[in-house]
């Protein structure tokens, strides 16, 4: 308990002792920034300054709608990436380990793959209106291809060394599949899945730009209709720190899941 | 006589096997995109789906041929784009993986910032883009460079810190300065890492100049994509989103290309095949 606390205390020390050089620069370049703004250097409107920024991201927080908007954009984004993950985990499994199949399959993939995601949203639009199901459609579009081929990937690449000797200790199919086949494939298809997240973000914030009446997306447009710089900046400031967390919790998942893997790798 | 005519017809045999290997495996690649087709086809005539919306794609060669002159100049407008943001992004990523790398106290600093702000959606960036350089050439620089600039620097980044410490050494050794052990020996051999951050970057200068057009382009492949989805005119819509696929296709092979030309060393290929 004791020992637990110590390196605990360790750790946020030395997290404190990581950031203090940057925490210092931004506040001096946030410093000369208000004095510029203040100074009349350059325009407060279009330049406004860091303390208004602040002001306005705590208003916008806790008066108006800028957290729902936030909320709206990031559970779209996971929402599309369940499904996504949901249907192409199974699929690149079933591709990866049965070339027959996957030799007629993947020329369809390798068709669709290179349509940059956002040229499916206008027509999302007019198929299915502003609700949330044309984004969180095109949002599984876009999120589908890493997990697919990482899945693929992950499973062409098993060794079948290990295929044999769990067959040789006697394992059934299902165990065949659930202990030895999935756990070997699971750090390339967490990797797919990492790299579909931030897509997932992407594609959401896009969306709610182009064809939404909200979320975090519409929110940025909106503002910068309206010229009110300080709601831009303090939108951006807003989604990024929503997508740093998001990012950081990813990250703590898959080596919570997959400890054995990162393991090896500090090892190696 | 009887020897080499049993050659002659072995090879015979052995070219027509290939070629029928080779036709096998063509038509293996195309069964798959065919048949997706033809039940598409028979989706939307039978009225499975709507058909305004979906339409058939036998109806599609005579509109892609005829939408080919109206969006020529949009095709050209858009590469230009892209490709000056391709251009900025790698320039600034670059720049700043090399000064980063070379300096623990710059390291220190910028580091953590950058691991804040790196999962932010890069096209989350336009309107601000927009309202500081309005809706030109700078705006569209800006946008796309910020989006390709963060793959290339962090590939840049992490393969200028992985320079085997052997090289380095090497190169110390002969007498170059940092700077020369930078540029001669840690940018060349980190060139395949950072070309494959820059081949992802290539993809986003392109989405994000599209989405940049597609909010507030007069001109360009995005504009024209909502202008014509939202025009009611869906085939032709159907029809540049082909076009702007192979746009993307297209900027990938070349790009594959020239890095296989620059960095065969690294591929095990000489320069000519």
């Amino acid at each position: 308990m004791d020992l637990a606390r110590r390196t605990n205390g360790g750790r946020w020390r030395s997290l404190v002792r990581n950031i203090a050089p940057s925490v210092g620069f931004v506040m001096v370049l946030a410093l000369a920034a208000e004095l510029l703004a203040v100074t009349g250097v350059v325009n407060p409107i279009m330049v406004p300054p860091p303390s208004k920024v602040i002001a306005t991201l705590v208003e916008e927080i806790f008066e108006g709608d800028l957290l729902v908007d936030l909320f709206l954009t990031i559970e779209r984004a996971i929402i599309g990436l369940l499904l996504a993950i949901a249907v192409t985990v199974p699929l690149g499994a079933v591709l990866g380990r049965f070339q027959k199949i996957g030799q007629y399959v993947n020329p369809v993939v390798e068709l669709l793959r290179p349509i940059p995601t956002p040229v499916y949203l206008p027509i999302a639009a007019v198929l299915a209106g502003y609700g949330a199901a044309p984004k969180v459609a095109v949002i599984f579009i876009g999120a589908s291809f890493p997990v697919l081929l990482m899945t693929m990937q992950g499973v062409e690449a098993i060794d079948p060394g290990l295929e044999r000797s769990a067959r040789s200790l006697g394992f059934s199919r299902l165990a065949m599949v659930f202990k030895v086949l999935a756990p070997a494939a699971a750090p390339s298809i967490a990797a797919g899945i990492r790299t579909s997240l931030s897509l997932a973000l992407l594609i959401s914030t896009v969306a709610d730009m182009i064809i939404s009446y909200n979320g975090l997306g519409h929110y940025l447009v909106a503002a910068q209709l309206r010229i009110q710089f300080s709601k831009v900046a303090a939108g951006l400031l807003a989604l990024a720190i929503g997508a740093f967390l998001l990012n950081t919790v990813a990250e703590r998942l898959q080596r919570r899941i997959l400890p054995w893997h990162f393991g090896r790798i500090a090892q190696s | 006589m009887r020897t080499l005519e049993h050659h002659g017809g072995g090879r015979w045999n052995r070219l027509r096997s290939k070629a029928l290997a080779r036709a096998a495996g063509v038509s293996r690649i195309l069964v798959g995109p065919i048949l997706l087709l033809i039940i598409w086809d028979i989706a939307s005539r039978q009225g499975w789906v709507y058909r305004p919306y979906i339409p058939p794609p036998t109806e599609f060669p005579p509109i892609i041929a005829s939408v080919a002159p109206v969006i020529a100049p949009d095709i050209l407008v858009t590469s230009i784009r892209a490709f000056i943001g391709f251009a900025v992004g790698t320039a600034v990523g670059l720049t700043a993986a090399a000064l980063t790398s070379q300096s623990m106290g710059i390291r220190r600093t910028i580091g953590p910032i950058i691991e804040f702000l790196r999962p932010l959606p890069s096209p989350a960036i336009i309107p601000l883009a927009v309202m500081q350089l309005g809706f030109g050439a700078r705006m569209y620089a800006f946008a796309a460079g910020y989006s390709v600039a963060w793959p290339v620097y962090i590939a840049a980044y992490e393969a200028l810190n992985a320079t085997s410490i052997n090289l380095v050494r090497v190169g110390r050794s002969i007498g170059m300065s940092r700077w020369e052990v930078l540029i001669r020996v840690k940018l060349r051999s980190a060139g395949p890492a950072i070309a494959a951050g820059m081949r992802v970057g290539l993809a986003f200068s392109l989405i994000v100049t599209v989405v940049a057009e597609m909010l507030f382009g007069q001109s360009g492949i995005g504009s024209q994509l909502t202008s014509y989805a939202f025009g009611g005119l869906i085939p032709e819509f159907y029809a540049v989103a082909i076009y702007a696929s192979l746009m993307g296709v297209t900027a990938n092979f070349l790009f594959v290309r020239a890095n296989r030309l620059i960095h065969g060393w690294y591929y095990g290929l000489s320069a000519k095949d």
